[in-house]
């Protein structure tokens, strides 16, 4: 019953074929039965109907059949086109799926190999898994090393090294958190800087690996130590500028209080005679100091003001030769003898009024520093070395114990002689003269045999 | 208290140290020294002799320094420190000087210049 029952193609057609097969051959086997019965037809007659009705149905069935398989055929190619249509349709999607795929891969690929950051990936036995072009060039240019997958990563670094890196390793895994360090090469001197951030890669709670990350910070490190180095020269300059303004003010202070001092003594209506004299005269030398530390000041504020200056070819033999006739009656009283050296270097472009200044005080401290008992004698010689102009004053005076007060040589009004005349500003402004040409000025001493002076210029 | 000690390289200074020593206790001994060397001398000689001295020493010279003074009294068998009153006088206006004085070394009094009598008499007094 099944077969007539269902929902399926046959079962409907076999409905429907029921009242032709069946319903049709009873009703007209039925009539003629009847008919017979009333002799309307004879029985040949109703055979014949009989055989031509089976006939006519036997074709009607034949006509359905083929209806329905025509009907089934058609379907069949419609719904055949239209999976093939769906699988084009999927082709076309799968394809551009793909090419989808592939161009974000690319994009990607790009930027992880067109990125200024180094990437590294390692698993936890330090194995590489996967680097980009910039880790793979860094290490080259930094370690001379190629990098290959599959490698072990620590093998590529030095015992000590190791144990350094994997402390950073252990504590980014523990505490499951970035860690962040600088490298700088070579350790001694270094000229390459980079930052190394190393994450810990999970899966589902579980450590798979090590991400690490390399930026070079060389231009960033090297502007940071600029600053500071920017920052430490202006503490300098402002503890100089503080002693400048103590040591100022000490001694504009001291003649002051002596004036002070004196108009105490004069206001005395009883004050002798002698004493009146005496505190006369040393008024009018406390009033001469005070003008002294006045135009010491105003002479270290001109050093201030001649920065502004042209540069220009100063030749060094010609300098010496000026100040040597400006002081001739000094160096003829002395008997003093100056020999130069200016082969390796006789012109040098600067402000001339400083270099004037610089040799003039040289030439001149060493002139009254000199030994009484023997004739005095300056060699001032000229080198070139490692890019830097290197000029040296050398004496045979009587030199200074450098040992306690060395530092203070060139201190305002610092002083390490005192039964020389001096005030102690010449060796200050030839530093300050010095620096503000960006040179640099030391001096060597022996007691009782000389000091030599080195000034230092850098070259462009 | 008789005896006055005055070390400063300020020539100037010292002869008003000694006129106002003198118009302040009239029958002062007063030795004055340009040279801290001979000075740290003179100290050390009068404090052997038994007498009490009143040092007025400046802080700001070179070579050796009134710090250094200091220094070398520091250095003085105990018997020797007892005789010396050291009293820093000076021109020098910077807080920290005084403060390391008497803070540091324990000077008996630190005084800006010029000498006065009144300082002269603080001290006797």
């Amino acid at each position: 019953m099944r077969a007539f029952s269902g929902k399926m193609a046959g079962s409907i057609s076999a409905r429907r074929l029921i009242p032709v097969v069946a319903i049709l051959p009873a009703t007209l086997g039925f009539l003629f039965f009847m008919a017979y019965r009333h002799n309307l037809i004879s029985s040949e007659t109703g055979m014949a109907v009989i055989i031509l009705t089976l006939i006519l149905i036997f074709l009607f069935l034949l006509r359905y059949h083929a209806e329905s398989l025509n009907q089934w055929a058609n379907k069949r190619l419609l719904a055949e086109h239209e999976v093939r249509v769906l699988n084009e349709q999927l082709e076309q999607k799968v394809k551009e799926r793909t090419s989808d795929l592939e161009q974000s891969e690319a994009n990607l690929q790009a930027i992880f190999n067109n990125t200024a950051v180094g990437f590294l990936l390692l698993n936890t036995h330090y194995e590489i898994l996967s680097f980009n072009e910039r880790f793979k060039s860094a290490f080259l240019r930094v370690y001379e090393k190629q990098i290959n997958i599959h490698q072990n990563y620590l093998d590529l670094f030095p015992q000590e090294r190791r144990m350094f890196m994997i402390d950073q390793f252990i504590q980014a895994a523990s505490y499951n958190q970035l860690v962040e360090y600088e490298i700088s090469i070579p350790e001694g001197q270094p000229e390459l800087y980079f930052r190394v951030n190393i994450i810990p890669v999970k899966s589902q709670n579980e450590l798979v690996g090590y991400s690490v990350s390399v930026t070079e910070i060389t231009q960033r490190r090297i502007l940071k130590l600029q600053i500071e180095k920017m920052n430490q020269d202006l503490i300098q300059r402002n503890k100089e500028l503080e002693q400048f303004t103590f040591i100022v003010s000490h001694n504009l202070r001291s003649p002051i209080a002596n004036i002070s001092g004196i108009s105490n003594i004069l206001v005395d209506p009883n004050i002798d005679e002698s004493n009146l004299r005496k505190m006369g005269s040393e008024m009018a030398k406390s009033i001469r100091r005070l003008d002294g530390v006045v135009q010491d000041l105003n002479m270290i504020l001109d050093v201030k003001k001649g920065l502004d200056d042209a540069s220009e070819p100063v030749s060094l033999t010609a300098l010496v030769n000026g100040i040597k006739e400006s002081i001739s009656t000094v160096i003829e009283e002395t008997g003093t003898v100056i020999y130069l050296d200016f082969n390796a270097c006789n012109e040098m472009i600067t402000i001339r009024s400083y270099l004037h200044s610089i040799f003039y005080n040289l030439i001149t401290n060493s002139i009254k520093y000199r030994k009484l008992d023997n004739p005095c004698e300056i060699s001032i010689s000229s080198r070139i070395q490692e890019k830097q102009l290197i000029i040296e004053f050398s004496d045979n005076g009587i030199g200074m114990d450098l040992e306690t007060m060395g530092d203070q040589l060139f201190g305002l009004y610092k002083r390490f002689h005192r039964n020389i005349e001096g005030k102690g500003v010449g060796l200050y402004i030839v530093k300050l003269q010095v620096e503000s040409l960006g040179g640099m000025i030391s001096v060597a001493s022996t007691l009782n045999k000389g000091t030599t002076f080195t000034i230092t210029f850098k070259m462009n | 208290m008789k005896n006055y000690v005055i070390i400063d390289d300020d020539e100037t200074n010292n002869l008003i140290c000694k006129i106002i020593i003198q118009q302040t206790v009239p029958d002062a001994t007063i030795f004055t020294f340009t040279e801290p060397a001979n000075g740290l001398q003179q100290l050390k000689k009068l404090a052997e002799s038994s007498v009490d001295v009143i040092l007025f020493l400046d802080l700001n010279m070179p070579e050796i320094t009134g710090w250094d003074i200091i220094k070398a009294y520091l250095d003085f068998p105990e018997n020797l420190r007892r005789r010396i009153q050291i009293n820093i006088l000076t021109s020098s206006i910077n807080n920290k000087d005084k403060e390391k004085a008497i803070d540091e070394y324990r000077v008996n009094r630190f005084f800006s210049k010029p000498l006065t009598k009144e300082m002269v008499e603080s001290i006797i007094h």
